[in-house]
């Protein structure tokens, strides 16, 4: 078994398994365990090899680039793959009772439905982590974007649809305004594929329309401040795990394929007025989505707006990949406070579904008394704030840590002081939300069961996010393969 | 014909603009459609100029041949564009089934408001 194998079984896999579910209705959770099985063996595999010998790749049937297709594994993208395995099976394990809870059509059919477009989610994903030609990146953003949607769409009716129509518009403007750049980088470098557009890019007004034209669309996507304005209601609206889905992967696949852009395709653009205004946006996303979040009076929005801030600390990052280390700290800072912010936004997610499950609201006015009946969860949402908010020692501390010094090496303190009033923000909004949790109720106030399993597997998932700052070092080694540092 | 083609999409782009700025559903999407039509053209005119040159076919013509990759891009795209297009036509259905009505403006009077209390 070679490399390929496994790059082919990370595509294959999930879509094979949603072929399936699709037409066996039935069996769609069996589905998704086996294709949590095939992706599980294939991650691990792929990270050993990646690990003991280097970047990975495969020209698919034999055409190598510029004609064919190349798929490629290095360090980050098979770090991304890991933590979309790791996510997507936790929301697996959530999904099946979350449900089953009630024996309605109306359940059925969501039932019918999810389980497919989590499976097509997955390999869009996989995909779009794999592959390193623009065009193919095109098709793996329009198939994620669709399975987004139509996630998001599953409850059928009232704000849910109204929210997936403007995702909808959304997501198909801007992966047009990436097929246009695709589309001008093909006409001035004759190639689509990452690397060798990075060979054979001249600075000029044709390549900086294009690079625009994708980097704009990927902001949308991306959800970068200021066109994350679909971000909260979608989010809010769809179902838990599919919250948890959206927040923690989807919108990191656009930021994804900007990292790949601006730094592996077109590094010549990469000039210091392009990275401070990538900073400029990013601690605007920070302070609004943090205002917003501490302003919002029901904990799923309040969750969605923390997200937009999230956003922004990744995107400070650009500003500060100018180091003499390469920028190597501020890039490993970003991954890292990506996979903390990855875990504890599914973990906050799920809780919040579990609690909106119990109490049957989640206005966070009225979550009194929500921690004695449901202490999982709420150590859950306790310990994600923890890593939000970045206290020590969690992945969220780490990396931010990591972020700051850079900031703080390179001279930028405006950086570094957006991240200490995000993470007070941070704080503020977490300890509203603990507050109230934590607060006696008044007896007698009924509540539905939540099976432990839910509970359970938000706790994981922030145990994960808390964890992460430990496993540091090994994230960095993994991130130096096929990195450009040395 | 370099410039005609690209007179051909910036006049597709300004249509399909002006056509998705309106209220109307049905009106948003023709601009989508013709949106994604402009951006094939776009693909298909980077194969630079077809005077002289014949079509990519293997086996038939010596002369030199129009370059045949974003032919192939924009079959990829073409097939995406369709599916986007019944994607939409079944959102759109829905939401009218769902909402009574056809009208972005309407549609969304109530959440632009509902949202931030």
């Amino acid at each position: 078994m070679t490399p390929a194998w496994f790059m082919g079984g990370l595509i294959l896999g999930p879509l094979v398994a949603a072929a399936l579910a699709f037409t066996f209705p039935k069996r769609g959770r069996g589905m998704a365990c086996a294709a949590a099985g095939v992706v599980g063996i294939a991650v691990t595999a792929l990270i050993r090899a990646v690990l003991g010998g280097g970047v990975s790749s495969h020209r698919v049937s034999g055409w190598g680039a510029p004609l064919g297709i190349d798929l490629r594994a290095d360090g980050l993208a098979v770090l991304l793959l890991a933590l979309t395995a790791l996510i997507a099976v936790a929301v697996t394990g959530y999904a099946a009772p979350y449900l089953r809870a009630t024996d309605s059509p109306e359940a059925r059919h969501r039932e019918r439905y999810f389980w497919p477009l989590l499976l097509f989610l997955w390999t869009a994903l996989n995909a779009l982590f794999l592959t390193r030609d623009l065009f193919n990146l095109y098709v793996a953003l329009e198939l994620l974007g669709f399975a987004a949607v139509a996630l998001v769409a599953l409850e059928g009716k009232g704000d849910a649809l109204r929210a997936a129509l403007r995702y909808l518009f959304v997501s198909l403007s801007a992966s047009l305004f990436y097929l246009l750049g695709v589309a001008l980088v093909y006409g001035q470098c004759a190639t689509v594929d990452l690397a060798l557009v990075a060979g054979r890019a001249q600075p000029g007004p044709a390549l900086t329309v294009a690079l625009a034209l994708m980097t704009g669309g990927l902001i949308a996507k991306a959800a970068l401040f200021p066109l994350h304005f679909w971000l909260p209601p979608a989010h809010a609206n769809a179902p838990a795990p599919v919250s948890a889905l959206l927040s923690a992967l989807v919108v990191k696949g656009a930021f994804y394929l900007l990292l790949r852009l601006w730094f592996e395709a077109l590094p010549v653009f990469h000039t210091p007025a392009a990275a401070r205004l990538f900073g400029m946006l990013g601690a605007a996303a920070i302070l609004w989505g943090s205002i917003n979040a501490l302003t919002q009076s029901r904990l799923k929005l309040l969750i969605a707006y923390s997200t937009v801030a999230q956003l922004g600390y990744l995107f400070l990052m650009f500003s500060l990949m100018t180091g003499r280390d390469g920028g190597f700290g501020a890039w490993c800072g970003a991954l890292l406070l990506l996979g903390a912010r990855a875990c504890a936004k599914t973990a906050m997610f799920l809780a919040a579904g579990n609690i909106l499950r119990a109490a049957g609201h989640d206005r966070i006015n009225d979550l009194a008394g929500i921690a004695q009946v449901l202490p999982v969860s709420a150590f859950a949402l306790g310990l994600a704030g923890v890593s939000l908010v970045g206290l020590p020692p969690s992945g969220g501390f780490a990396g931010k840590w990591l972020l700051l010094s850079a900031g703080l090496r390179e001279g930028q303190w405006w950086g570094g002081a957006v991240i200490l009033v995000g993470s007070l923000l941070a704080a503020a909004y977490i300890m509203r939300v603990m507050t109230r949790a934590f607060t006696p109720a008044a007896p007698g106030t009924a509540v539905r069961p939540v099976p432990p399993i839910m509970e359970w597997t938000a706790l994981a998932l922030a145990l994960v996010a808390v964890g992460m700052g430990l496993a540091g070092s090994w994230l960095a080694e993994l991130l130096r393969v096929g990195g450009p540092w040395p | 014909m370099q410039i005609e083609t690209a007179l051909l999409i910036g006049v597709l782009f300004a249509c399909a603009t002006y056509l998705i700025l309106q209220n109307s559903f049905v009106k948003i999407l023709f601009g989508f459609i013709v949106l994604s039509n402009a951006a094939n053209l776009l693909l298909l005119s980077m194969s630079g100029a077809p005077d002289g040159r014949e079509a990519p076919i293997a086996g038939q013509g010596a002369g030199p041949m129009v370059d045949p990759l974003p032919q192939a891009l924009i079959l990829t795209a073409i097939v995406i564009g369709f599916g986007v297009t019944a994607y939409l036509v079944v959102l759109l259905y829905r939401l009218f089934l769902d909402q009574k009505t056809t009208n972005a403006a309407e549609l969304y009077a109530d959440q632009d408001t509902s949202e931030h209390t």
